[in-house]
């Protein structure tokens, strides 16, 4: 409620200002200001806290890069025709699609991916046909 | 840490010459008397606006090029965008959006949200298999293409602009290239509004700091996501028919008929790339261009009875805009329907009443989610509440983008309550309203733009008291 009272007023007070006739190149220094503090706590999380943050980014696209390669290459091997189970990882569909991108369905699989909560982070082992990601992997990757 | 955006060099030149040729050669006038960058900005538009279409069928550019043709005889008819072209762009565009690009582009190279992967797969597809694989795999439904039938541009120029790559890394400078394509149309859409008055530009820079503070904004600029692309060109459309508003104004405040619509074939173009893009896209022109009608009606009832050649313009633009959607639009549901694909995550039903608490609900977290989007979403209820407050100013420039944005927002409620269940699921437990609301955030600071800038309405001024002489 705070937040919705917050933004009220801050409305108000722009429709107010934004309606009178003075101070306009004033109000869009302040209207600056205003919304770089605003902004503040959501930059901070962006450039410093956030998996996507320039301190982790390289980590994280590795993580991303790691797992498309490994299902791409174990794809590849077996002509694309892959059983999939995706378990918990439902983020996992669209790097899924992306190694397979013609996703065809054949009668027999030569291989199984299994893709489980932490996919994305985690590590993938695989054991002859079966590639396991995810959170009972271990740290092959 | 940087795409390799060189990639995009030589499919845009390629799509810049096919425009080229086909503006020439059909004297489509495109290029009409605007800047060489801006002029190459539009060839560009035009030859990905006809490989679009000619990939969806060969009768869609036919119906395309016959629609631009006519409108550019009807351009004719009337006065156009006058003066020489010069060379480059207005110079706080050749300012902004160097910084963009750059913002852009220094990143690292493979895609960190999940999500756009499913944009960058279907690209892929098409880069691996060759011409039309993606439009073949999304016809046939054992493909199994997800999201099912929905519109294919933005995957494909994913991969056209990325010269045919199939790594992350290339696709994702194919998608940041048609990014900053848009970024570029929208801040030229933005010019040519202001354009249509002699009003100063400091509240263009004050507004866009407001749009690129929001931390969301800038995480939608350096991914592969649709959603803001749509918002830029829905947003430069919108510009388009708010510069014709604008020349509305000036034509009354004139008492003359000197200023024309301008721009109708490459608005018409930029109807075109929506509707490619997301099917919310088509319906962003319609709901924009019925609000320019009724404004133009509205105008044009006002004055004599009979209409100038500019006015009967006005009114004969939103539907070509909209007929120009209208094309690859119907004819791309055709196909899903003769295919048996179906668009499940756009098919309309009943209205689902109950769902309209949580969405207000969770409507409102979004809006109040400061660190999402800073005081953007605060700033524009201001900027539509001072709309109102404005006296006069329902046929003002402002006025009409108020206008358009509420449609727009109207559509989305409407496409969410008439939309499948699951649509709402994606809007209370995961991220769809925000990227809902991306796509309204560049037309939203458009509005800003122009209340930081509008001439005040005059007020008559109450007659001086003079004081009484004392007598003697």
């Amino acid at each position: 409620m705070g937040s919705l009272a917050l933004f009220a007023a801050f409305a108000i007070l722009c429709a107010v200002a934004l309606s009178g006739a003075r101070l306009r190149r004033s109000l869009g220094i302040a209207l600056g200001c205003a919304a770089a503090f605003a902004a503040s706590a959501g930059w901070w999380m962006v450039l410093a806290v956030r998996a996507d943050a320039p301190p982790y980014a390289a980590a994280t696209a590795a993580h991303i890069e790691d797992l498309v390669d490994r299902l791409d290459a174990f794809a590849w091997a077996r002509h694309e025709c892959v059983e999939t189970v995706h378990n918990t990882c439902v983020a996992c569909e669209p790097l899924l699609r992306f190694a397979l991108p013609m996703h065809v369905s054949c009668a027999h699989a030569h291989g199984r991916v299994e893709l489980r909560k932490g996919a994305l982070s985690g590590a993938c082992t695989q054991h002859g046909d079966a590639l396991d990601c995810g959170s009972s992997g271990s740290s092959a990757l | 840490v940087i795409l390799p955006l060189w990639r995009a060099a030589l499919p845009l030149a390629l799509f810049a010459g096919l425009g080229a040729l086909l503006d020439r050669t059909l004297r489509l006038a495109v290029h009409t008397g605007s800047d060489r960058v801006v002029q190459i900005a539009r060839f560009t538009l035009l030859g990905v606006a006809a490989v679009f279409a000619f990939g969806i069928h060969p009768a869609v550019l036919v119906a395309l090029l016959l629609l631009l043709l006519a409108s550019a005889r009807l351009r004719s008819l009337g006065p156009g965008e006058q003066g020489p072209a010069t060379a480059s762009p207005a110079r706080w565009i050749r300012l902004v959006f160097p910084i963009v690009a750059l913002l852009a582009m220094i990143r690292p190279a493979t895609p960190l949200y999940w999500d756009e992967f499913i944009w960058l797969a279907k690209a892929r597809l098409e880069s691996e298999q060759g011409w039309g694989a993606l439009h073949r795999a999304a016809l046939d439904a054992s493909a199994d293409v997800i999201p099912s039938g929905y519109p294919l541009l933005w995957s494909l120029a994913a991969s056209w602009l990325s010269a045919g790559g199939d790594s992350p890394e290339t696709l994702a400078a194919g998608a940041c290239a048609a990014t900053l394509f848009c970024v570029f149309l929208y801040l030229d859409g933005a010019e040519r509004m202001f354009a249509a008055t002699a009003r100063p530009r400091w509240p263009l820079a004050a507004s866009l700091a407001v749009l690129g503070l929001s931390p969301l904004v800038f995480i939608h600029l350096r991914s592969a996501y649709v959603d803001l692309p749509l918002g830029l060109l829905a947003a430069a459309l919108t510009f388009g028919f708010a510069a014709d508003v604008e020349g509305q104004r000036v034509d009354t405040d004139a008492g003359e008929k000197t200023t024309a619509p301008q721009r109708i074939t490459v608005d018409a173009l930029i109807a075109v790339v929506l509707a490619g893009l997301k099917d919310e896209g088509f319906a962003y022109v319609v709901a924009i261009s019925l609000v320019a009608l009724a404004f133009a009606l509205s105008a044009a009832g006002r004055r004599a009875r009979h209409w100038s050649r500019a006015e009967r313009m006005r009114i004969v633009r939103p539907i070509v805009v909209s007929t120009a959607a209208l094309i690859p639009f119907l004819a791309w549901r055709l196909l899903l329907f003769h295919h048996h694909v179906t668009d499940s995550d756009h098919r309309l039903g009943a209205p689902d009443w109950g769902g309209l608490a949580p969405l207000f609900a969770e409507l409102g977290h979004a809006l109040t989610d400061w660190r999402s989007w800073g005081l953007l979403w605060p700033v524009t209820a201001g900027a539509l509440l001072a709309v109102g407050f404005r006296r006069g100013s329902t046929l003002t420039s402002a006025g009409f983008l108020a206008a358009a944005l509420v449609a727009r927002g109207f559509v989305l409620l409407a496409a969410i309550l008439c939309g499948p269940s699951r649509v709402r699921v994606f809007v209370t437990e995961g991220t769809l309203l925000n990227r809902l609301l991306m796509q309204l955030a560049p037309a939203a600071v458009g509005l800003l733009m122009l209340l930081l800038s509008a001439p005040m309405p005059k007020t008559a001024k109450p007659p001086a008291i003079t004081p009484a002489r004392s007598p003697g």
